[in-house]
């Protein structure tokens, strides 16, 4: 006889989908080692929800322009931290990461250069990181 | 050659939760994947429930995912999904309700087939009255269903076309000067057509049958924008 090892949720009815919402959603970062195209929309999608939680951030950061200079001041100085710098290159690498695939998948997605997504992804991946190299380097130099 | 492998078999009977059953089995690593599922049946639980016909990739109806991946077990080795002594997790397609054990309930598939004006008929010969070629479906694809349990659009948003449809209307408007009807391309443009698509190519990877739906839905897009562009410059120059 078979041991039963786990019980999942499940409420039997034939007609309801067989999965959650929770775990659909979580199909969309389900990378299987399968398409590079995979790689490029979970990519889109934790960038893109990075830079919405950035641009959050950032308009919360301006209401200290609300409370006069010395806030302000004080606030600039503490960013020019290494390890703020280093937020920058973060939030660099979403920008560069969601462009440059931004521009593959608009491309592909009307049809142009669909056999050479693949290539294309490896591409715009490998400028996107000489791209990243150089705006660090800039960012804790300048 | 024998190994004994390990089988986690996702089960579901209407009434009951879901539960993952255990089986171990001993076979040749060169024999087939639903081999072993056969195997569990006539040796150890007559209860378990799955599809299968033709067992060489032809119908299409053994689909079901095996260690996160979505294939035909009936032409899928042992050796190639797992090792001596190894597990094969083996769960019905996903983005389908479940009918009972491996069994996905494939009506959702077939109503989204039947959009696009290709219902299920008995044969695919011509039926007596009719022009030939009126009911030949999309002959590579061989329907499995593979392709929408890979597609993570379809996850969220049931509604969406999906991925061997939106190729068989690719394919139907290339082969056909008559195109599609006027509801099906409703359908095909729709809010849930081929606009909805994330171009992420697993449907691509996934399919067995080398039909390329992801390349079929760009190949789509690409006539539909430029049409769109077309109408735009003929609207500028009138």
């Amino acid at each position: 006889m078979p041991s039963v090892d786990s019980v999942s949720q499940g409420n039997g009815d034939p007609n309801t989908p067989s999965r959650t919402a929770g775990r659909q959603v979580g199909r969309w970062f389900s990378i299987r080692r399968r398409s590079l195209g995979m790689w490029g929309f979970v990519l889109n999608r934790v960038a893109g929800l990075g830079l919405v939680f950035y641009l959050m951030l950032h308009l919360g950061v301006l209401s200290l322009l609300t409370r006069g200079p010395e806030s302000w001041d004080s606030f600039v100085g503490l960013v020019r931290h290494p390890a703020f710098l280093s937020l920058d290159v973060v939030l660099l690498a979403g920008i560069i990461g969601h462009g440059l695939n931004g521009l593959r998948v608009a491309l592909i997605g009307t049809g142009i250069l669909v056999r050479w997504q693949r290539q294309m992804l490896i591409g715009l991946g490998a400028l996107g990181v000489v791209l990243l190299i150089v705006s660090a380097v800039l960012i804790f130099t300048a | 050659m024998t190994w004994t492998i390990t089988l986690e078999i996702a089960r579901h009977k209407p009434g009951e939760p879901r539960r993952t059953d255990t089986f171990q089995v001993s076979i040749d690593p060169d024999r087939t994947v639903l081999d072993s599922i056969e195997k569990v049946w006539a040796e150890q639980d007559r209860s378990l429930i799955f599809r299968h016909a033709c067992h060489h990739a032809s119908c299409g109806s053994c689909a079901m995912v095996v260690n996160g991946h979505e294939v035909l077990p009936c032409i899928k080795p042992i050796r190639e999904v797992t090792a001596q002594g190894g597990t094969l997790v083996v769960e019905p397609l996903h983005n389908f309700p479940v009918i009972g054990d491996l069994i996905a309930d494939m009506r959702p598939f077939f109503k989204q087939m039947q959009l696009i004006d290709l219902p299920i008929v008995g044969s695919t010969d011509p039926l007596p009255g009719q022009e030939p070629g009126d009911y030949s479906r999309f002959e590579n694809c061989i329907e499995c269903g593979i392709c929408l349990s890979a597609c993570p659009v379809v996850a969220t948003d049931s509604g969406y076309l999906g991925p061997a449809a939106l190729a068989a209307a690719q394919q139907r408007i290339s082969a056909s000067t008559n195109g599609l009807s006027r509801q099906a391309w409703e359908a095909v443009n729709g809010e849930h057509g081929l606009w909805r698509c994330h171009a992420t190519f697993e449907c691509s990877a996934a399919c067995p049958s080398n039909v390329d739906p992801a390349g079929k839905i760009m190949a789509l897009r690409r006539r539909m924008t430029v049409e769109r562009i077309r109408r735009l410059l003929r609207l500028a120059t009138e």
